[in-house]
């Protein structure tokens, strides 16, 4: 006998990254409730994703009750560039209910919504908003109100379900309502929130529930721009497939660098430079873009300090026009200034450069600046996200030099309030020494993970062609101190 | 039978807007457009008829017989146009015109069978 069962559909829900954190996108016919607070983004969400599915043949209808007058919704919803007016009102359709909410009878507000539906056949429906229905949540389990509200909501969900409606519901809850007889109805639940520290504000969205489906678990981030919704899913490493060492050797593009590495960076791996302010972390990194883009590789660059004009003037040192490979599409440089950001927000901007162009080289300049640009919230997690964007990174197979500025001295090794070497398979010091009344830079190899490379101190120039690495320390003593000595001379005999 | 005509009009045309903007809105939106055709157009200060459930215009096709084809046809359109630029002030010309045209909500099925 046939195992015989249905088959879900899935509907894609038209808001970038969202599919993928629902597990796959909508599930047709479900119930779903959008709930959050006020302005957090529940219409904007809810039309973008009718807008981006209803058509003359799967019309959609959207229901506004008491709340936000319909005028104005329109007036604001139309700025975002999913709003299709072509498709108002035969395709979207939009019906108020507040004359049968604001009657309090939960029977005329049900009839009216499954009159309307029958008439149209729709195959999306809206409520929104769903909490005025009835005028507001039953506080005790013994209210008769809950009781009636409960089978309002099993009725509606039974109406839809039986005209292959996929619907939402929006409401203005709080965590602690969650005992409403909607919780308990909807296939999926949708929440909206926004963390607000200090001066900043960030938006997330959680899949508390999704029937038939495993959503991606944990609190992902959102933005609302122009375009509507963009969600920025958490991508765990371990969901990721790994793409294999192959042993081979990238080399730097500072003369005399893969010498002290050990003939080049071994590709894959995860680059940490770190150096004080001047040192010339950036001048490195735009060497090592420059030879990748040399050797005909692609190469995306993360900067945070600095407009994409100012990195592109100060790349002139190098022989090769990055502007001509930008628009080559061998090169892109993402511009990563706002704040506010989330770790997930950079990841997906970065992903989205490095399978366009198929980069080989990722450069981050720098962590300092990736960590201010952060939102506070996640400042804190700083090693968490740090984990996860370098993971994901490497799991695609880049080799990532990432810049980092040291505030304070060498023995530390620490950039930021936390440790995060862990994260890196080779490690670069820069940092400066006095030598006979002379600043001198200098470098040394900290850390490189199953390979072989230089121990001592090198010095290194910046000139106007880039950094040039020079002559070996090792006949001083004392360079970590900063103020070195030269060692005497032992005498054979 | 052109008064009947232009009640059907304007009736079809209210029901739209009643539909997505509720009793309130719509019945706003009128009061609005016929305060500012009614010292022109005098014929609103008859037609124009109110109850709980808003302003209803369900008295164009008497009043045809009362002032006239001419005075109560220049008045729907004076109506039409107010509602409208008042209308697209707010939501725009292209939504405006889409949200007041004056066909019914379509209430037949031939196009909308539910996917399977």
């Amino acid at each position: 006998m046939t195992n015989m069962h249905s088959i879900i559909r899935n509907l894609p829900t038209g808001v970038a990254g969202l599919d993928a954190v629902l597990g796959g996108g909508l599930c047709e016919y479900s119930f779903n409730l959008v709930a959050g607070a006020p302005g957090s983004g529940k219409t904007t969400l809810v039309q973008q994703m009718m807008f981006a599915n209803a058509t003359p043949d799967r019309r959609a209808l959207y229901f506004t009750v008491l709340g936000e007058p319909t005028v104005k919704m329109m007036r604001y919803q139309q700025q975002f560039s999913f709003f299709d007016a072509a498709k108002v009102p035969a395709v979207m359709r939009f019906v108020n209910l507040s004359k049968e909410a604001a009657s309090g009878q939960l029977g005329a507000v049900l009839d009216r919504i499954v009159g309307e539906v029958t008439k149209t056949e729709p195959a999306f429906v809206a409520v929104d908003s769903f909490r005025t229905i009835g005028g507001g949540i039953p506080t005790g389990d013994d209210d008769e109100s809950r009781i009636l509200v409960a089978e309002f909501v099993q009725r509606l969900a039974q109406q839809l379900t039986s005209w292959e409606v996929t619907s939402f519901l929006l409401g203005e809850y709080a965590e602690h309502e969650r005992r409403h007889p909607v919780f308990t109805v909807a296939d999926s639940i949708l929440w909206l929130s926004e963390d607000v520290e200090r001066n900043s504000a960030v938006r997330k969205l959680r899949v508390m529930k999704v029937r038939g489906r495993a959503p991606m678990p944990g609190l992902h981030t959102f933005r609302i721009t122009g375009d509507g919704m963009q969600v920025f899913p958490r991508i765990p490493e371990q969901h990721r497939e790994r793409v294999a060492r192959t042993g081979r050797r990238l080399q730097t593009g500072v003369p005399g660098l893969d010498e002290v590495m050990g003939g080049g960076i071994p590709e894959g791996d995860v680059v940490m430079l770190t150096g004080p302010a001047g040192s010339g972390k950036t001048t490195f990194a735009t060497q090592f873009v420059a030879q990748g883009l040399s050797q005909m590789e692609t190469c995306v660059v993360a900067v945070f300090e600095e407009f994409p004009e100012a990195y592109l003037a100060r790349a002139k040192t190098v022989p090769i026009d990055f502007s001509e490979m930008i628009a080559a599409d061998r090169l892109a440089v993402i511009y990563l200034r706002p704040l506010d950001l989330s770790v997930d927000e950079m990841l997906a901007e970065i992903f989205a450069s490095v399978r366009r162009i198929g980069a080989t080289r990722v450069v981050i300049d720098s962590l300092s600046g990736f960590e201010i640009a952060l939102a506070p919230t996640f400042r804190i997690d700083f090693r968490e996200s740090l984990y996860r964007l370098v993971g994901a990174l490497t799991a695609t197979g880049v080799t990532v030099l990432m810049t980092a500025e040291v505030i304070e001295g060498f023995p530390e090794g620490r950039f930021t309030t936390e440790r995060v070497s862990f994260v890196t398979d080779d490690i670069l010091v820069q940092r400066y020494v006095e030598i006979a009344g002379h600043l001198r830079k200098v470098l040394a190899v900290v850390k490189m993970r199953g390979s072989e490379h230089a121990t001592d101190f090198r010095s290194y120039e910046l000139t106007s062609s880039g950094a040039v690495m020079g002559e070996s320390l090792g006949a001083y003593h004392g360079i970590t101190s900063g103020i070195p000595t030269l060692a005497p001379l032992v005498e054979d005999g | 039978m052109l008064g009947a005509a232009l009640q059907v009009t304007c009736s079809r045309m209210c029901d739209n807007l009643r539909e997505f903007m509720g009793v309130d809105g719509c019945s706003a939106l009128l009061d609005r457009a016929i305060k500012r055709t009614e010292d022109r157009h005098p014929v609103w200060r008859e037609i124009r008829r109110r109850d709980r459930d808003g302003v209803h215009l369900d008295g164009i096709a008497a009043s045809v017989e009362l002032h006239g084809i001419a005075a109560v046809s220049a008045a729907v359109s004076a109506l039409l146009a107010a509602l409208f630029d008042v209308l697209a002030r707010l939501i725009g010309e292209d939504l405006a015109l889409r949200l007041m045209e004056l066909e019914a909500p379509p209430t037949d099925t031939g196009g909308g069978e539910p996917a399977s």
